[in-house]
């Protein structure tokens, strides 16, 4: 199986673009080079099949699925000139924050026969076919960053990027830092002493000068939970334990989050932990895992 | 309360509490106020102070705070009003405070109780309260709010080397407790076993440790006790204090256990009341998390640190299924907020002032040999809600302290 894929990170908002995107019948609404495009409701499960004339080669492609909850179409060519079975593209619009969004154009298939010595190998078809397939993607894609404008991803604001995290003024360098997958916490300068929270203001010595500063991410537990019911998340399977981390700054630092990867059997307390980032919902965000999972459950 | 004009709760009212009701927080909340007006013999018109505890964004805590009960009751004029810390022992105090400096002569206290899908998931299909979100963001790891016990309970029961089984004693005594209670909002029996096989929630937390989402409402009326009228049967509130440390908004950043509001109100106890297990007749230890009650035993003095154990196994009565301290002096005899109903210590506050007033109150099981004259209310757990009462008949003597 070989897949590969491009993106493209353009400034309006995802329905704006998905609207285009996902009329599967009118591609050449989008897609620049394409000389004649005709549908039909062919096959005998009566599915919905476009004919792409483009640079002198025909592609008939079938649709496979629309997502409107996921801003995703598959399709899969059909009777593909090219040496490739199982053919499947899927495009897909995905927020970044209300103002942006990113779309991603992803291929996979398989190429029949064997790495034998006589001929190209596999890998060798399969490259050429990917760098075929990948042009033809920066091309459409191109056409959308034309009509759309594209964005660099680093510089859209978190707080568009993470519309619903509770961010405010004071805190707004924590979700800066998730963005880059780094953990930074509030330092004072003027009385050199870390805080768990950021609100502006440092409350052993009244100073305003709090600035954001990376920590290392290690520690041991110093508390524990394990969640056996809550919200509904695709991030999270009950049971799972919360940990609140001990960081090596500073006594009495601490943050509270997921313990992911292996699960001990009691409370870990005194284990070795480590952050690790896992997304959520788009989002990075840290999490704990245990640094000797195996020596902490006995 | 050493200092100014003593206090007294003159007026109390209630309705039960239950986890089966198709009313308002409202219409429960009204029902208690007016009962307790009538209780102290009075009309809403004598009412000139109005406190809630529907202050501070509780999660439990819906219309109507205290600008609207003087509309429902039609009180024609009130000269002070306050929406207080949802536990009762804030609102109580605030109430104290205005009376002895003036502010008000004759106060209503509330609290109410209603079930959420915060708190009860069935409740997320209820038409009227599938509405009510109370924290806007709260990921499944929060350290806030109630799972904030849960952590720390992990590190109690490490450091106090206790178990589940000591947990669920506290279980056990309000379940006991509650099946004399017709007030309770579960009176089915519950011993060691069952507390043990309940569903995890919060591990080590599970389903028995940790308070009861109920609906229904208390209400209390309280005068200087010099202005007390004749009729009534005042309980005079020997002491109310309060108290949080610096990481009381920040739960898992509290450097240990060793220090935190129960401290800082014990501390302020002892140079007001004498509150020994000798000196009381009824024990109201906040039971919200089981953890809370046996962090209490330690924190008033009762219990020796590193004998908690012993402690607990001395205390217990196992004919009753309840504590008696020293053989003598019950624990939340109402049923706690275990099996009453998690009512951030309102129901303590209705059985103390009931019991202490007079001699065999209608429909309250007995729960000492003699009498009561004393109780001591612990209200509340580690941080934003870190309370005490000291409630009694008023024949004991408050002793001479600094404030």
């Amino acid at each position: 199986m070989y897949q590969d894929s491009r993106s493209v990170h353009l400034s309006a908002p995802a329905d704006d673009v998905w609207r285009l995107v996902r009329d599967f019948e009118h591609l050449d609404a989008w897609m620049p080079g394409i000389d004649a495009l005709t549908v039909d409701w062919g096959g005998c499960d009566s599915s919905l099949t476009r004919h792409v004339t483009a640079g002198g080669q025909v592609f008939v492609e079938r649709h496979v699925a629309t997502d409107d909850e996921h801003r995703s179409v598959w399709y899969t060519l059909l009777e593909p000139a090219l040496p490739v079975r199982g053919h499947m593209a899927v495009i897909s619009v995905t927020p970044n924050g209300p103002r942006n969004c990113a779309v991603t154009w992803t291929v996979s298939f398989s190429v029949p026969g064997s790495n034998a010595a006589d001929g190209p190998s596999r890998d060798a078809i399969a490259r050429d076919v990917l760098d075929n397939m990948l042009a033809a993607f920066d091309y459409g894609l191109g056409a959308l960053g034309e009509k759309f404008g594209i964005v660099e991803p680093e510089t859209i604001p978190v707080w568009d990027r993470y519309p619903d995290l509770p961010m405010d003024e004071d805190d707004v360098a924590r979700y800066e830092g998730w963005a880059l997958r780094r953990v930074l916490m509030p330092f004072c300068e003027s009385c050199e002493t870390w805080h768990a929270v950021f609100r502006g203001s440092c409350p052993r010595c009244g100073s305003g000068e709090v600035v954001p500063r990376e920590v290392a991410g290690t520690g041991v537990v110093h508390n524990a939970m394990r969640l056996h019911v809550g919200p509904a998340n695709p991030w999270v399977r009950y049971p799972i334990w919360v940990v609140t981390a001990q960081l090596d700054e500073q006594d009495n630092l601490r943050q509270t989050g997921l313990l992911v990867g292996p699960q001990p059997d009691v409370a870990p307390l005194g284990a070795l932990l480590t952050t690790v980032f896992i997304d959520r919902g788009g989002v990075p965000q840290p999490a704990y895992t245990l640094a000797d999972p195996y020596g902490a459950s006995q | 309360v050493t200092t100014g004009h003593p206090v007294s709760i003159v007026g109390v009212g209630w309705t039960g509490y239950t986890r089966e009701s198709g009313r308002t927080a409202r219409s429960y909340a009204i029902q208690a106020a007016l009962n307790a007006i009538k209780d102290a013999g009075l009309t809403p018109s004598d009412i000139d102070g109005v406190v809630s505890s529907a202050g501070m964004g509780s999660p439990m805590i819906v219309a109507p705070g205290a600008v609207e009960m003087v509309s429902a009751l039609g009180i024609p004029e009130v000269r002070w009003f306050s929406d207080g810390n949802p536990v009762i022992g804030g609102p109580i105090i605030d109430a104290v405070n205005a009376l002895r400096a003036g502010a008000a002569r004759t106060v209503l206290v509330f609290h109410y109780n209603y079930r959420s899908p915060y708190n009860s998931a069935k409740l997320a299909s209820d038409p009227f309260r599938r509405n009510i979100a109370p924290y806007a963001y709260e990921p499944p790891e929060s350290p806030h709010h109630a799972a904030a016990y849960a952590l720390w309970t992990s590190r109690f029961l490490r450091e106090q080397s206790v178990t589940r089984e000591h947990l669920g004693l506290v279980a056990v005594n309000s379940r006991s407790h509650a099946q004399d209670n017709p007030l309770a909002a579960i009176r089915t029996p519950l011993d060691i076993d069952g507390y043990l096989d309940a569903r995890q929630v919060r591990e080590p937390l599970g389903m028995y440790d940790m308070d009861l989402p109920v609906d229904g409402a208390e209400a209390y009326v309280l005068t200087r006790s010099a202005e007390a009228s004749a009729g009534a049967r005042p309980v005079t509130i020997d002491a109310a204090v309060t108290g949080l440390v610096a990481q009381a908004a920040d739960e898992d950043q509290l450097p240990s256990l060793g220090r935190h509001g129960q401290d800082v109100v014990v501390t302020q106890l002892r140079n007001q009341v004498d509150f020994a297990i000798e000196d009381i007749d009824l024990a109201y230890v906040y039971d919200g998390f089981t953890t809370i009650s046996l962090s209490w035993f330690l924190k008033l003095g009762w219990s020796p640190h590193g004998g908690l154990a012993g402690f607990l196994a001395d205390n217990w009565n196992k004919d009753l299924n309840q504590f008696r301290l020293q053989g003598r002096v019950p624990v939340n005899p109402q049923g706690g907020m275990l099996s009453e109903g998690g009512t951030q210590g309102a129901g303590f506050v209705r059985d103390a002032v009931r019991r202490l007033r007079e001699p065999n109150p209608p429909g309250l099981q007995p729960v000492t040999e003699v009498p009561p004259r004393k109780a001591l209310l612990a209200i509340g757990g580690f941080f934003y809600n870190s309370q005490a009462l000291v409630l009694s008949d008023g024949s004991a003597r408050t002793r001479e302290g600094t404030p």
